[in-house]
C-alpha cells in the first residue's frame, strides 16, 4: 500500500499557537537577559587596579533607611594621581548568596588591600569584582525555548517527509535529509539534557559532598548564636522550610560571623524539623561550629551527612537520559538503520555492493548470527523522553487551569488544552506499550551462511531468550517482498508487496519455541535480492510471537540471496 | 513520428530472446540513413518497469564505426551474472540492447530475457511452499 | 468495482509508470499558442499552478520541449520533499550567468525557502525564460492553472488503452481528492489484481 502522510490543518493551527508562545517567550526572555551578559562580558576588558576597602557591611534585613538586604561596599583607588571611590560590587549590581556575602565581607573588611576593575574609558566607573562566568551562559537558557518554539513551528509548517526507504540507504550508510535533521535535533536535546543534568548534579550534590569531605579536618571552635529563625519558601509544590542561623566565633583574636548551617541548601516541607533546630538554638546560646583552618571566614554549623544530600542526585537522571540519547543516536548512526519496525541483521557486509549484479563469492560460508541493531531500550528511552517533555509542558498549563478553578473553570483554556492532553495521554500509552515490550522474549537467529543462492539450503537455528513461557505461538517465515518507489513532482510514494512466504517454523510447543532448527531448500528459480534507487526485491526472516494480552513480538531480519555466477556459457 | 528517411534496427542472433548469465550476446545493427552517421553506440542495459519510478543501468557500451550511410555491423557483449529478468506485481526488470546514433538523435532497441534458464522469473509463481521447511 | 485485463506482469500493466509518463498534457495547437503568448506577455516569467497530481510537471516538460525546439537551452531544477535545496552543481554552472537563450525550469519551487528563492531569482534575472511549478500562486505570475476532473481521468485512461466507466472514474477520482496521479496508481492496483484473479481462475480450470 502507498505510504504518504498528509498535514492536518487543525493540528497545524494548534501547533502554531503552542510553539508560537514558546518562541515569543524565549525571545522576550532572551532580550531581557542579554544586556546583563553583555555588560558582564565587557568587564573582561576593564583594567584591574589596586584599591583599599573603606566600607564593607552586610545588611540582613531591610533597614529603616530603606536599604534592601545585601553587601554594601566602598573602596578607594587611584588613577593617574587622582583618587576615586567606587560603590558598586559588580557591573550588574546583582545580589549574591547571603552566606557568601557575609564570608566575603569579612575577607574584605575595611582597610584590606585588594583590587578592583576600572572602566578603561571612564576611571570614575569601577566595580569591586566580576560576577561568575556563568552569567555569560544565562542567555543560552531562553535560546532553548526559542529552539523549541522555532523547531515546533518548522515541524508544523514543513511538508511531511515520506517514510524512509528500508534497505538501500541503510545498507550504504547514507541518511535522508530528514534523518540527518532528526539526528541533529536529537543530539542537541541529548546534549542539553546531559550538560544541564551534569551541571545541576555538580552544584547540588558533588560540591556539597566534596565540601563535607574537606570539612572533615576543620577545627571545632566555640561560637555564639546571634540569630536563628525558620525561613519559608513558596514553591509550586507548596511551602518548604529551612533553618537560618547566624553565629559569631573568634579565631586568632578576631571575630567572624557566618550563616552557613549545612553544606546542602535543601529546604523541606517539614516545618517541625526546622523549628526544632531553631528552638534549640535561640540567640545567645553557646554552641560549636567548624572553621576552615586555612580561611577563618569559612565555617559551617553542622557538618554531618544528611539524607537531603540524596536530592542532589535527581538531576543525574536528566544527565543519564541525555547521555543515553546521545549514545543511542551516535551508535545508531554507525550501525545499519532500520525502518518501519524492521530490524536489520548486522551480518550484511556493507563493503559489498548489494544485489544488482553482484555474484556470490565462492566458498564464502560459515554460521552467522543475526542480531538486531536497534535495541528496544533505546526506543523506549526516546518515547519516555518525548512523553516527559510533552506532558511536562502541558502540565504547567493544566496546573494553572486548576489553580484558577476556584473562581470557575476557564473553558477556553480547557478546550485549548484538550488536544494537547490527549496527545500526552497517547504518548504515555505508546511508551507504556514499549515498556511492556521491553520484557518480551528476544529472538536470536543463526543461519548457516552469509551467502545464500537460489537452490541452496537455508539452515536456521533459533533461540528465544527471556520470558519464553509467555509465548503462545511462534512463527518464523522467509518472506520475499517487492518495494517500488514512485517520485514525481514533489511527491514520493512507496508500495510494498509480499510475493512469497516460506514457512520455517509454526509451533505452540514451549520447547520448540524456546529453541529449534529448520532447514529450507530454496527454489532454484528464486529471484535474488535486488536493490536500485527506486525498486527493490527484499528477502527477510519474519519472526512473529503471539503473547496473550501483551504486545506481540514482530521482528524482521533481512538476508541477502545472491545470484550464483554461472560460467557454463562464458 | 520517426523520420522515414532514417532506418535503424537491432537484431539478436536467430531472433532469440532467451539468454543466460555469462552468455556471449552477439548483436547485429542495421542502418539506412540519409548520410554517414558517424559512430553508432550500442548499449547493453537493464531497466525496471511497473509501479515505481524507472531505474536504468547501462552495463556495457560498444562503438561501431559506420563508414557509410547504410550498412550492417556486429558487436558482442558478455552478459553479467545479474540482475535476472523478473516480473512481479509492482516491478518488472527488462534487459535490452539499444543502438543510438547521437548525431541524428536516432535509437532502436531490442528486449530480451536474461535468467538462469532463459525464462523470465515470475515472482508470484514463487508463492508459498516452494521449497518446504523441515525441522 | 471491476476491471478486466490479461495476466498482469508489472510491465504489461497499462497504468505502469513508463506508460503513464508517455501521456502528455492534453493541449491542442491553439492552447499551446495561447500559453506561449502568455509567457511572452509576462516577460518569459510564469508559474504553472495546481494541486498534487494535476499534471504540472507534465505540462512543464512539454513546454520545455517546445522551447527547446525553438532553440532555447533548457536548464532543469527538480525539487521535492527529500531534496529541497538547489544542487551546488547548478550554482557552479550558473556562475557565468544565464542569458536570453537560457530557459530555467524549476519543478517544485514551493520547496525553496524564501532566501533560496531570492537567490535563485537573482541568478535567473537575465535568463530568457523562467517557469516554475507550484501548488499555490504567488512567486511568479500564473501562466496556467492545472485542474482535474473525472473526465480528465477518463481521458488519460483512454490514451493508455483502458476504457473507464464514468462511475468508476468518479469514485476513484473522488477518493483521491482529484489527484490524478494517485488515482492512476489505484487503477494500477485494480488492474493487476483483476489480472491475477483472472489468471488464477484460468489455471484452476485447467
Amino acid at each position: 500500500m502507498a505510504e504518504r502522510r498528509q498535514p492536518s490543518g487543525p493540528t497545524r493551527v494548534f501547533m502554531t499557537l503552542f510553539f508560537g508562545v514558546f518562541l515569543l517567550a524565549g525571545v522576550g526572555f532572551f532580550a531581557a537577559v542579554v544586556p546583563a551578559s553583555v555588560r558582564h562580558a565587557g568587564t573582561y576588558f576593564w583594567d584591574r587596579v589596586p584599591c583599599t576597602m573603606v566600607e564593607s557591611r552586610v545588611v540582613h534585613e531591610a533597614t529603616v533607611e530603606g536599604e534592601p538586604p545585601g553587601w554594601y561596599v566602598r573602596f578607594a583607588y587611584t588613577i593617574d594621581g587622582r583618587r576615586y571611590e567606587g560603590f558598586r560590587l559588580n557591573v550588574n549590581e546583582a545580589a549574591g548568596d547571603a552566606r557568601e556575602d557575609l564570608c566575603r565581607s569579612q575577607q574584605l573588611a575595611p582597610g584590606v588591600e585588594t583590587t578592583c576593575l576600572v572602566h578603561p574609558g571612564d576611571p570614575s566607573v569601577a566595580v569591586l569584582e566580576r560576577q561568575g562566568v556563568s552569567v555569560l551562559f544565562v542567555p543560552l537558557f531562553p535560546l532553548v525555548f526559542v529552539a523549541i518554539g522555532g523547531g515546533g513551528l518548522w515541524v508544523a509548517w514543513r511538508r511531511p517527509a515520506p517514510e524512509p526507504r528500508s534497505g538501500f540507504t541503510a545498507r550504504t550508510g547514507a541518511h535522508t535529509r530528514e534523518e540527518r535533521i532528526g539526528r541533529r535535533v536529537g543530539l542537541a536535546f541529548g546534549g542539553i539534557f546531559l550538560l544541564v543534568g551534569l551541571g545541576l548534579t555538580h552544584v547540588l550534590f558533588l560540591r556539597p559532598v566534596f565540601a563535607l569531605i574537606g570539612a572533615g579536618d576543620w577545627t571545632e571552635v566555640p561560637c555564639e548564636i546571634v540569630a536563628s529563625t525558620v525561613a519559608s519558601h513558596d514553591t509550586d509544590d507548596g511551602t518548604t522550610y529551612s533553618v537560618e542561623l547566624t553565629y559569631r566565633y573568634v579565631v586568632d583574636g578576631r571575630s567572624y560571623l557566618s550563616n552557613r548551617y549545612r553544606f546542602t541548601a535543601v529546604s523541606t516541607g517539614d516545618y517541625a524539623d526546622a523549628a526544632a533546630v531553631v528552638e534549640q538554638c535561640p540567640p545567645g546560646t553557646p554552641a560549636t561550629c567548624f572553621v576552615d583552618p586555612h580561611d577563618p571566614t569559612d565555617a559551617v554549623f553542622d557538618r554531618s551527612w544528611s539524607g537531603s544530600l540524596g536530592f542532589g542526585l535527581i538531576p543525574l537522571v536528566f544527565a543519564l537520559a541525555g547521555g543515553g540519547l546521545l549514545f543511542g543516536i551516535l551508535r545508531q548512526g554507525r550501525g545499519v538503520r532500520a525502518a518501519s519496525g524492521v530490524r536489520r541483521g548486522r551480518w550484511i557486509d556493507r563493503t559489498r555492493t548489494p544485489a544488482a549484479g553482484a555474484p556470490a563469492a565462492a566458498g564464502a560460508s560459515g554460521p552467522v548470527v543475526l542480531t538486531p541493531v536497534t535495541s528496544r531500550g533505546m526506543k523506549l528511552l526516546g518515547l519516555v523522553l518525548a512523553a516527559l517533555f510533552w506532558n511536562g509542558i502541558v502540565s504547567v498549563f493544566l496546573v494553572s487551569l486548576f489553580d484558577e478553578s476556584g473562581g470557575g473553570i476557564n473553558w477556553f483554556l480547557a478546550l485549548f488544552l484538550t488536544p494537547f492532553v490527549l496527545v500526552g495521554i497517547g504518548l504515555i500509552g505508546v511508551a507504556l506499550r514499549q515498556f511492556l515490550a521491553l520484557s518480551n522474549p528476544v529472538p536470536r537467529l543463526t543461519i548457516n551462511s552469509r551467502v545464500l543462492a537460489p537452490g541452496a539450503t537455508l539452515e536456521l537455528t533459533w533461540a528465544i531468550r527471556g520470558r519464553v513461557r509467555a509465548l503462545r505461538r511462534l512463527r518464523i517465515e522467509l518472506e520475499g517482498r517487492e518495494e517500488a518507489t514512485y517520485r514525481r513532482g514533489t511527491d514520493t510514494s512507496t508500495d510494498r508487496e509480499v510475493f512469497a512466504t516460506f514457512p520455517l517454523a509454526d509451533t505452540a510447543d514451549p520447547a520448540a519455541m524456546a529453541a529449534g532448527r529448520a532447514v529450507l531448500r530454496l527454489p532454484s528459480r528464486l529471484m535474488h535480492s535486488f536493490t536500485a534507487r527506486n525498486n527493490r526485491i527484499v528477502w527477510a526472516l519474519q519472526v512473529r510471537g503471539e503473547i496473550p494480552r501483551w504486545p506481540d513480538i514482530e521482528d524482521a531480519f533481512e538476508i541477502e540471496i545472491v545470484p550464483v555466477e554461472d560460467a557454463r556459457h562464458a | 513520428m520517426p523520420d522515414p528517411a532514417h532506418q535503424l534496427a537491432v537484431f539478436l542472433p536467430g531472433n532469440r530472446t532467451d539468454f543466460r548469465p555469462g552468455e556471449r550476446l552477439q548483436v547485429t545493427v542495421l542502418w539506412a540513413l540519409e548520410r554517414t552517421p558517424g559512430p553508432i553506440e550500442v548499449r547493453l542495459f537493464w531497466m525496471t518497469r511497473g509501479k515505481g519510478t524507472e531505474d536504468l543501468q547501462v552495463v556495457s557500451t560498444e562503438s561501431i564505426h559506420a563508414g557509410a550511410a547504410a550498412g550492417e555491423a556486429a558487436c558482442a557483449f558478455v552478459l553479467p551474472a545479474a540482475p535476472w529478468s523478473f516480473s512481479g506485481r509492482l516491478i518488472s526488470l527488462v534487459w535490452a540492447v539499444e543502438a543510438v546514433v547521437p548525431a541524428l538523435d536516432l535509437a532502436a532497441s531490442c528486449e530480451f530475457v536474461m535468467a538462469p534458464d532463459g525464462i523470465e522469473i515470475h515472482l508470484e509463481s514463487l508463492a508459498p511452499r516452494g521449497g518446504g521447511a523441515q525441522p | 468495482m471491476s476491471l478486466r485485463g490479461p495476466a498482469c506482469r508489472a510491465r504489461d500493466n497499462p497504468f505502469a509508470v513508463h506508460r503513464v509518463l508517455r501521456v502528455r498534457y492534453a493541449f491542442d495547437a491553439a492552447a499551446w499558442e495561447r500559453l506561449l503568448a502568455r509567457l511572452a506577455d509576462r516577460g518569459g516569467r510564469g508559474a504553472i499552478v495546481g494541486p498534487h497530481g494535476s499534471g504540472k510537471t507534465t505540462l512543464l516538460e512539454d513546454l520545455a520541449g517546445r522551447l527547446q525546439a525553438r532553440g532555447q537551452t533548457v536548464r532543469w531544477i527538480r525539487l521535492n520533499r527529500e531534496e529541497r535545496a538547489i544542487p551546488p552543481a547548478f550554482w557552479r554552472a550558473a556562475r557565468p550567468g544565464l542569458g536570453s537563450a537560457d530557459a530555467l525550469f524549476i519543478d517544485g519551487a514551493e520547496q525553496l525557502t524564501w532566501l533560496g528563492w531570492l537567490r535563485l531569482r537573482f541568478v535567473a534575472r537575465r535568463a530568457g525564460v523562467c517557469v516554475i511549478t507550484t501548488h499555490r500562486p504567488g512567486r511568479l505570475p500564473t501562466l496556467w492553472t492545472c485542474t482535474t476532473s473525472p473526465a480528465v481521468l477518463c481521458g488519460v485512461a483512454e490514451r493508455l488503452g483502458v476504457s473507464l466507466g464514468p462511475d468508476l472514474a468518479t469514485t476513484v477520482f473522488q477518493r483521491h481528492g482529484g489527484n490524478i496521479r494517485e488515482a492512476l496508481r489505484e487503477l494500477y492496483d485494480c488492474w493487476s489484481r483483476a489480472g491475477t484473479a483472472r489468471t488464477t481462475s484460468a489455471a484452476a480450470e485447467a
